[in-house]
């Protein structure tokens, strides 16, 4: 139920302080957001640093979004794109005392992973 | 013949050189991949390219290289998938009909890799459907290779036991291939025989390792960045807890 509850805080918070942004980013590949974790997918034809900084818009307002204190929350963010012949994901799941602090850690840990990927494969 | 004495020296392999041949064919394929889909009822959205399967009677060459042909644009939509891709050699496989093996040339972890690998190292059920590609009376094959389910249309009425990348091993020319969940499609484009214009293969001969090798140097590669990547992670997390990771979607799932 608390999950439900985080899951529409979620939603509502992400509507309402960054609906612009997220409406756009939505059109660019979001696939799914579920339970508590926000799971972000792109399809990107070529990882571009233009791309990533649209992502981190997105990641940033996840980040400062003001979402709901619990005792230990956990945040898991899953971010993807396709290169020709690659398909790469990062993902990082944190805990921490406040979704608010679980989201910024897991946030920066999807990005370093989806960078890494990025580089590798250049 | 000085040109392939010289790209032999360099231990690079050339095949049948520019111009006409006779007993060869060129066969243009479309290529759409999109690994990101998630079932078939999603669209195909993705990256399209051309390639290129050129066969002589002892030997054949498959690219898709940006060098080679245009790589087509895909259709306008909303979003980032419009970016188009210009890849130096997608793929490039040197097959040697003759030694039953082939050479693949391919984007590992932070380098690009040379390995050898069976020919045509499909196990095919051939059915009973039949289908019309172009002119060509089809028959449906199917297989499953390296994590994947694949349905191929071939003909006998091009009696060449060949087709796009890997496959082939069928009693004529595949002219169609997919995965079952539409994430990986080669459709034919063109047939020109015999083969004119680029009809040439450079590919490295001397680098050349065990294809075993290949996915224990890829699994190796991963492992390392993911090292990297938590260590980031952790330092991001103070005393949080993190776990981070990235991981590779390729045609082949190792």
């Amino acid at each position: 139920m608390k999950r439900l509850v985080l899951l529409a805080l979620i939603f509502i918070s992400l509507s309402s302080v960054a609906s612009e942004s997220y409406q756009d980013l939505m059109l660019k590949g979001i696939t799914s957001i579920k339970k508590d974790d926000v799971k972000i997918s792109f399809n990107l034809g070529k990882f571009q640093e233009e791309d990533m900084s649209k992502i981190e818009v997105m990641l940033d307002k996840i980040a400062v979004t003001d979402l709901p204190t619990e005792n230990s929350c956990t945040i898991t963010i899953t971010l993807e794109f396709s290169m020709g012949i690659f398909k790469a994901t990062g993902s990082a799941s944190a805990t921490a005392t406040t979704c608010k602090e679980a989201a910024a850690i897991a946030a920066k840990g999807a990005k370093e992973a989806l960078v890494a990927a990025s580089w590798v494969i250049k | 013949m000085k040109i392939i004495l010289v790209g032999m020296t360099l231990g690079l392999l050339s095949f049948h050189g520019n111009g006409q041949t006779t007993n060869s064919i060129k066969v243009g394929y479309t290529f759409k991949i999109n690994l990101s889909r998630k079932s078939i009822a999603d669209s195909l959205e993705g990256t399209t390219h051309i390639g290129y399967l050129m066969v002589a009677p002892n030997e054949s060459f498959f690219v898709i290289d940006s060098k080679y042909e245009e790589i087509e644009k895909p259709s306008a939509t909303a979003g980032l998938n419009n970016s188009v891709i210009i890849l130096d050699s997608m793929q490039k496989i040197y097959k040697n009909i003759k030694e039953n093996n082939m050479i693949c040339e391919e984007q590992g972890i932070g380098a690009k890799y040379w390995y050898m690998d069976s020919l045509h190292n499909q196990q095919w059920t051939i059915g009973s459907e039949t289908r019309t590609i172009g002119t060509y009376e089809c028959k449906k094959a199917t297989c499953s290779y390296w994590g994947r389910e694949y349905t191929a249309w071939f003909s006998t009425e091009i009696p060449i036991s060949n087709g796009p990348w890997k496959f082939g091993g069928l009693p004529g020319l595949i002219l169609e291939v997919y995965d079952s969940e539409r994430k990986i499609f080669y459709s034919l484009k063109s047939i020109q025989q015999p083969c004119v214009g680029k009809c040439t293969i450079a590919i490295e001969t001397k680098k050349v390792i065990s294809k075993q090798l290949f996915i224990a140097k890829f699994k190796q590669g991963i492992e390392k960045v993911n090292i990297y990547v938590q260590a980031q992670a952790n330092q991001n997390a103070g005393a949080n807890k993190v776990k981070a990771t990235m991981k590779f979607d390729t045609i082949e799932i190792y």
